[in-house]
């Protein structure tokens, strides 16, 4: 079984969630966090192995006449033309339009590094991707993440936008990770659209449970979601996150909720 | 007019709070760049004055022309061209580059405007303040924060106010990316976390990468004042100026709840210190 950690908004326990869950389940995990993966802080793997990434962008050879055909079929603007064709490789979407048009075969494909899948073993096997620093779109580099992935969980980038629409499309169920806060309800009402209209499985797991706001709780109720777990606001939790390191003591909670997931 | 943007890398350090607070003690107007998942407007309880539509970039439809000869299936990269019966587009796959458009031979496609979300301007009880939303699931939030930000230079200029305030979103991406070009300052939100720091260590790259001055600011220093020193140590390393350390505060936790604002309180006090320190080194 594929399982997505999702949320919405940043910062409401993605991490805590996917990590724990797969450890204390002996899963499989993979972050596909590629702008910020932090998945491997709570590892010291014995052994890595690393893949770089590339996409292809187009160089400008000596058979360039400036015709400025490239220009035209390029809809990202990656290309002017003065003299002769000039790329900016950073806004380029590598489609292959300019290549395949151009008439004086004047453009060839060149590997540019877009960022690198690591795979660390440790009492599970974690893969994830890290991108290049500049390097504007996650998608290219999740999507050949994906490729690894055979069953775990999967921690997705925050947002609801194409890096979250390419994570979860094709698990077989999301947990959507609210915390009780307003800005957290209002981005999960967000993320359930999202997963909704990709016709996902999907329940929620409430962290930091015992702030003031309730909510997420109300409307899941209203709603008829289920809230798969609870995982407590505490000053422990807290400050082992800080530290990179698991929840042991609540090991019981990550085993019920993936035993749900699994019926 | 000055431009400060404010960042993070991780999300949930804080952001949304600092900037609303740094527009409610300033005249400014700000811009809410995290534009799939936007919050400043619950607290700010806006005035809406204008709403714009949004259009991403065209996307592809095949139409009745169509002779089934499967070369827009062959040169798609994005795997957008899927055949069931007939060849059609997987929409939330197409990014518009219009490859199969142009290069169709019966001029079987067409690239059609695909409204992709929002943009509103409005009033709050501190001065302008533009924001948007993107539709579920669509791509291009890079392009949107490009409008939403252009939208509120554009007010800023007219109503001559000091200050633009941008709430940038989480990550290094694209968004990021739009919500930080051509800004004067960006601020980095950390907290002292291993998560934080790394993820502060990637923002501070980021913007070197694209050469903006930047200074950062720990919040809930307290939850782990080891890490924080952690967080220092690291811009200090880096010559970054640490502008302040904010304690966490269950008042703010509960003005959030409440959605009580401006907030009130020790940290919304160290909030408006980092802002006057702000001030003088922009």
């Amino acid at each position: 079984m594929r399982i997505a950690i999702a949320s919405g908004k940043g910062g409401t326990g993605k991490t805590t969630l996917a990590v724990n869950l797969a450890v204390f389940n002996n899963l499989n995990l993979y972050d596909l966090d590629v702008e910020e993966p932090n998945d491997y802080l709570f590892f010291k793997p014995a052994k890595l192995d690393t893949i770089e990434v590339f996409r292809k962008v187009p160089v400008v050879n000596e058979k360039c006449n400036g015709c400025g055909i490239c220009k035209d079929v390029c809809e990202f603007k990656a290309i002017a033309v003065i003299d002769k064709a000039m790329i900016f490789p950073e806004i380029c979407h590598s489609c292959g339009a300019c290549i395949y048009f151009c008439p004086e075969k004047a453009l060839d494909e060149e590997n540019k590094l877009i960022g690198k899948i690591i795979k660390a073993y440790n009492e599970i096997t974690l893969t994830y991707g890290i991108l290049e620093i500049g390097e504007a779109s996650a998608v290219p580099l999740i999507k050949e993440v994906k490729k690894e992935i055979k069953n775990g969980i999967i921690d997705c980038p925050p947002g609801t936008s194409c890096p979250m629409v390419e994570s979860v499309r094709d698990v077989d169920f999301v947990v959507l990770v609210a915390e009780p806060t307003p800005f957290s309800l209002h981005d999960l009402k967000i993320a359930i659209n999202v997963v909704e209209s990709l016709k996902l499985r999907y329940a929620v797991v409430l962290n930091k449970h015992g702030l003031p706001f309730d909510g997420v709780e109300k409307y899941c109720k209203e709603k008829g979601i289920d809230i798969i777990g609870k995982i407590p606001f505490s000053k422990e939790i807290a400050e082992k996150y800080a530290n990179g390191m698991l929840l042991g003591e609540y090991k019981d909670l990550f085993k019920e909720i993936y035993g749900v997931i699994g019926d | 007019m000055k431009q400060i943007t404010v960042i993070s890398g991780k999300g949930g350090t804080g952001k949304t709070t600092i900037a609303a607070m740094f527009y409610a003690l300033s005249d400014s107007v700000i811009a809410d760049c995290d534009v799939d998942a936007p919050n400043l407007h619950i607290l700010l309880k806006p005035k809406i004055i204008e709403e714009l539509d949004f259009f991403g970039m065209k996307k592809a439809v095949i139409t009745d022309l169509c002779t089934q000869c499967g070369l827009c299936y062959e040169l798609c990269r994005f795997d957008a061209v899927f055949v069931d019966e007939n060849y059609s587009i997987d929409m939330s796959r197409c990014e518009g580059c219009a490859f199969c458009y142009n290069a169709c031979p019966e001029k079987a496609i067409e690239m059609v405007d695909n409204k992709s979300g929002k943009l509103f301007v409005s009033k709050t009880d501190y001065g302008y303040f533009v924001h948007a939303l993107l539709n579920p699931g669509e791509e291009n939030s890079g392009k949107l924060v490009s409008e939403v930000k252009m939208k509120a230079k554009e007010i800023a200029e007219k109503e001559k106010v000091e200050y633009l305030i941008v709430d940038g979103a989480p990550g290094i991406g694209c968004p990021v990316i739009a919500s930080l070009s051509g800004v004067d300052a960006a601020l980095i939100v950390a907290e002292p976390t291993m998560s934080g720091l790394n993820d502060m260590a990637r923002t501070i790259r980021l913007c070197e990468h694209f050469k903006i001055e930047t200074f950062a600011l720990i919040n809930k220093f307290n939850l782990n004042e080891r890490m924080a020193a952690n967080v220092e140590y690291y811009c200090k390393n880096n010559d970054i100026e640490v502008l302040g350390k904010i304690p966490y505060d269950e008042n703010i936790v509960k003005q959030i709840s409440n959605i009580e604002f401006p907030f009130k309180g020790n940290a919304a006090d160290k909030i408006a210190e980092v802002w006057n320190r702000l001030k003088e080194v922009v």
